[in-house]
């Protein structure tokens, strides 16, 4: 069964149409959205984790519609990592990761046994263990991202839903990043949705693509047969750039 | 929190008491009089008009540094203070107005109440203003205090110049600080409203942590956001038009304590609120003692002491923050 379902969703906010015939999320999957920039990537994901709502249509999660789903029971099913975070206050990584704990939590002022053991559980994947007790404001990018990714774990979601986790990462960071979420949709199974410009590193890891372009999904299919030179330089016309003419 | 963390606490625990105690004994023993404690003029002095203005002082402290801690989680912004919203100006529009017209008389209680009527009206202004389809915009809400607390203040002045009676002047000592009004039983209700609104903060720890990160964060990891931002907002309202009420506008006090408290516990709101509470009222103990003995017999208020200090403490953070 489909963990997330997009039917005929219609959203508009200033003059921004987005139109999503259909779009589904299985488990097990790792599929990538990508496309020019405010093509509408970002609206997707945050209509899918009721950041916004549609005015249209009908989205669906675990075959119920979100709009019934308390936001709560939505943190236990979906983790959204948005593209930008910035942070005021300089709370510690172990601090970070614990509010992941957050829908979790039995206690409303202590954390339970079962909250610590999960939080040394992520961040023992997401390697970051071993500036737990760091500040935030210390880690470079590529830690904090890794730090988000495993206070994401700490929902224990079945979709993973990342905007742009590879911008401002260099290329040793961001295989590094895409090493971690396959090893997560590998080994849990865990879906995940990507926003991500880095195509030619995510061909390698995605199992499938769709390509957004005006507020609709226009195209999806097999990474590596969409991830291709040819389908790239047509999806982003690329042909028609200047440095072609010569 | 870890056990290395609980660890680590116990020191500042001590410490926190310790210095509790200390703030207590020292603002006991500072005044104008010499004490003798066998006679019963002495014992009266103690009992019935330094032991209130201490705890009133304590209280005030407490509640002032709760609410600085809530706006800064609240607005996102480290240089929150409880007094930004317009919301103690307020509360002094309402003594001025108060007192000065209506009731041709400034007890302890006539001035109480028309500060909390004064607050109460401007929390319910700001709150209205900033109110857009059912969600609470921050930043008008920031904006808008900033406004109204700026044309307060020039009205308050304005009506200082048109007066200048006797009335006002005792007003306006009272708008920069003093704990010489309250009477006890205004210090019971006090005491019980803090601590039942500081009860309701504490509670909601976990989730200021959460909002600290951010509202759409917050909303992903399961947060009701206008619900936890608005009842944020009404606590630190609360706590912020009692402690004006019985206290006047202390300046620094919210806005400094919670640092000085991050210092020593860090972030998490679970022991940011707790020490920024008992921290709050030791340094505000202090600082009255201080108002009490510098010109000695006379008294200062003690809003010009929490600025004194806490002014160049805030800018010290504010070099800090920019050499990161």
């Amino acid at each position: 069964m489909n963990i997330l379902t997009f039917n005929d969703v219609r959203f508009q906010y200033e003059g921004f149409e987005a139109l999503i015939d259909y779009f589904c999320v299985a488990s097990g999957d790792f599929q990538l959205l990508f496309g020019p920039n405010g093509a509408g990537k970002t609206t997707i994901l945050r209509l899918a984790s009721k950041l916004i709502q549609p005015d249209k249509g009908q989205i669906e999660l675990d075959g119920k519609s979100l709009e019934t789903w308390p936001q709560v029971e939505i943190a236990k099913r979906i983790a959204y990592l948005e593209q930008n975070s910035d942070y005021i206050f300089p709370f510690t990584v172990e601090e970070l990761v614990l509010m992941g704990r957050f829908p979790h939590s039995t206690n409303y002022f202590w954390d339970q046994k079962e909250d610590l053991e999960t939080a040394i559980w992520a961040m023992e994947i997401t390697g970051t263990l071993q500036f737990a007790k760091r500040s935030i404001f210390e880690l470079s990018g590529g830690e904090r991202r890794k730090v988000e990714i495993a206070r994401a774990l700490c929902q224990k979601p079945k979709l993973l839903l990342l905007d742009e986790p590879a911008v401002f990462l260099d290329m040793r960071q961001q295989l590094d990043l895409f090493c971690t979420l396959a090893r997560l949709n590998r080994e849990m199974n865990m879906a995940i949705v990507i926003v991500s410009h880095q195509l030619e590193l995510a061909k390698d890891f995605v199992k499938t693509a769709s390509f957004v372009e005006e507020g609709k999904i226009k195209v999806s299919g097999m990474a590596n047969a969409l991830l291709v030179k040819d389908r790239l330089q047509d999806f982003f016309k690329l042909s028609e750039h200047k440095l072609f003419d010569n | 929190m870890s056990e290395l963390s609980a660890k680590r606490i116990l020191p500042i625990l001590i410490f926190l008491g310790a210095m509790f105690f200390l703030s207590i004994a020292v603002s006991l023993l500072c005044g104008p009089t010499k004490l003798h404690w066998s006679s019963p003029e002495g014992k009266f002095i103690l009992l019935h008009i330094r032991l209130p203005r201490t705890a009133l002082a304590f209280l005030v402290g407490f509640a002032l540094s709760i609410a600085g801690a809530c706006f800064q989680a609240l607005l996102r912004n480290p240089l929150a203070d409880p007094h930004f919203l317009g919301i103690s100006a307020g509360g002094a529009l309402g003594v001025v107005i108060g007192s000065g017209f209506v009731f041709s008389s400034s007890g302890a209680l006539t001035v109480s109440a028309c500060s909390l009527l004064g607050s109460a009206a401007t929390v319910l202004i700001v709150y209205q203003f900033s109110l857009k389809k059912g969600a609470l915009s921050l930043y008008t809400l920031l904006l808008a205090g900033v406004v109204l607390n700026s044309l307060f203040v020039s009205t308050i002045v304005f009506f200082q110049s048109l007066f200048r009676s006797e009335e006002l002047v005792t007003v306006l000592t009272w708008l920069l600080g003093n704990f010489s009004f309250a009477t006890p039983k205004q210090l019971f209700f006090a005491f019980i409203a803090i601590i039942f609104l500081s009860g309701i903060v504490f509670q909601s720890a976990k989730k200021l942590n959460v909002l600290a990160l951010g509202e759409s964060t917050a909303h992903t990891l399961g947060i009701s956001v206008e619900r936890t931002k608005q009842s944020v907002f009404f606590l630190g309202a609360a706590l912020t038009g009692i402690a004006v009420s019985l206290g006047g506008m202390i300046g620094f006090i919210g806005l400094v304590v919670p640092h000085m408290a991050r210092l020593l516990v860090g972030m998490d709101y679970r022991k940011l609120l707790p020490v920024s509470a008992i921290l709050g009222g030791v340094v505000l103990v202090l600082a009255d003692s201080l108002s009490r003995i510098i010109l000695s017999p006379q008294e200062l208020p003690v809003g010009v002491v929490t600025s004194f200090f806490g002014a160049p403490f805030f800018l010290y953070l504010l070099k800090q923050r920019q050499e990161k």
